[in-house]
């Protein structure tokens, strides 16, 4: 339908040449009509996705909370491990528990500039970028 | 008064043995846990088996909800892993579904939620955060190590940087599996918490009046347990997508 036909169908189905040309075409219009209603539907999910920031929201909030404490309790278990072992208490427990802390935020600023459509490697490079 | 019986929020996570059972020095009782995660993985295998047994074109309530789950898990993880993270696929919608509906049946007035134990959180987790790593090594060899050295850095700022993606990637399972235990666990208690206070109050003579107040806190709560459970299992599947990712494609 988006070109239009240079045989007329007027030269009848008894051509079978002509007939498969017909057919061909028709068959390539629907493809691109189904091409086009796959892109739109994809559109449509898009769209669709970003008003999930209702939920979405909530959960990022709560995973921000948890990202938060995670990357303070792992800093502070290395930093355990390492004491108990060389027996430098409190040292290596206080760095890490702060290496910890700006782990936690470090993935809470790389969760916020990451946008729901983007891969993480561009939302690296553009964190990456910012922090230079 | 309420001091009569006493208000016991964690009794209905304790871990009860149905049948006794052990192998090895092991003990692998059947207990009410097992039950439940006998009953998720049947309601999640009758919903997708007859879901999908009549393969109908117009679909019927069960066939639209196996459809549903499908796409929409299959929507999350190519929209965040791209085509190739389809390999993952079966993975990630046992996952979940069963976290989904672990996190519903648990909702059950009497039942056990399966997801408000870290052991079987925790599990989930190490699976996600191993097959992340095996992934990332099968497909990229040494490679993947680039994801904890972002490219572009002044050398002086590198050796900290490093560190903290380490334990940013170290963090992970713990935040995976703390969230889903943590978010199940507390809204449990609250719920249990608000239910006790209610039938406390009723038995408060004159203050009994106020015993409605508590009743419509629980069942507002209760919807927000609805939304929580299924929250908890986006976010999950979600952040296993985002970790996935890495695997497939790490740093630069």
């Amino acid at each position: 339908m988006r070109e239009p036909e240079p045989k007329s169908p007027a030269t009848g189905p008894k051509d079978p040449i002509a007939e498969a040309e017909q057919l061909r075409l028709r068959l390539e219009a629907l493809k691109a009509g189904i091409g086009d209603a796959h892109a739109a539907e994809g559109d449509r999910n898009k769209a669709r996705s970003d008003p999930t920031s209702n939920g979405g929201a909530l959960g990022m909030g709560l995973r921000a909370g948890s990202e938060l404490v995670s990357g303070v309790l792992v800093g502070c278990g290395i930093g355990y491990l390492i004491d108990r072992q060389a027996g430098t208490s409190p040292l290596f427990l206080i760095i890490f528990l702060m290496m910890g802390m700006a782990a936690g935020f470090w993935n809470v600023y790389r969760m916020a500039t990451r946008k729901p459509g983007q891969s993480a490697k561009d939302s690296k490079n553009s964190a990456s970028g910012a922090g230079e | 008064m309420a001091s009569g019986n006493a208000i016991d929020p964690m009794h209905q996570f304790e871990i009860a043995k149905i049948a006794e059972f052990k192998l090895f020095g092991l003990d692998l009782s059947f207990t009410n846990s097992s039950l439940w995660m006998v009953i998720v993985v049947a309601v999640v295998s009758l919903i997708t088996l007859i879901g999908t047994s009549k393969r109908s074109i117009v679909p019927g309530r069960l066939q639209t909800l196996a459809e549903m789950s499908y796409e929409f898990v299959a929507n999350i993880l190519t929209g965040v892993t791209g085509k190739e993270g389809m390999r993952f696929f079966p993975l990630v919608f046992t996952l979940f579904m069963f976290v989904l509906t672990a996190n519903f049946l648990g909702l059950i007035p009497g039942s056990f939620t399966v997801t408000s134990h870290i052991i079987v959180t925790a599990a989930f987790a190490l699976l996600v955060i191993g097959t992340v790593i095996v992934a990332g090594v099968v497909n990229h060899g040494t490679h993947f190590l680039h994801l904890f050295v972002p490219s572009g850095l002044p050398a002086l700022l590198l050796p900290f940087i490093v560190l903290i993606e380490i334990i940013s990637f170290l963090s992970r399972p713990i935040s995976l599996a703390l969230r889903l235990f943590g978010n199940m666990l507390a809204g449990h208690v609250a719920l249990k918490l608000f239910g006790a206070f209610t039938v406390g109050l009723l038995g408060a003579g004159a203050a009994s009046i106020l015993a409605p107040l508590p009743l419509l806190t629980a069942v507002a709560l209760t919807a927000l347990e609805f939304l929580v459970a299924f929250l908890q299992a986006y976010v999950f599947t979600i952040l296993t997508c985002v970790y996935l990712n890495d695997a497939l494609h790490p740093g630069h």
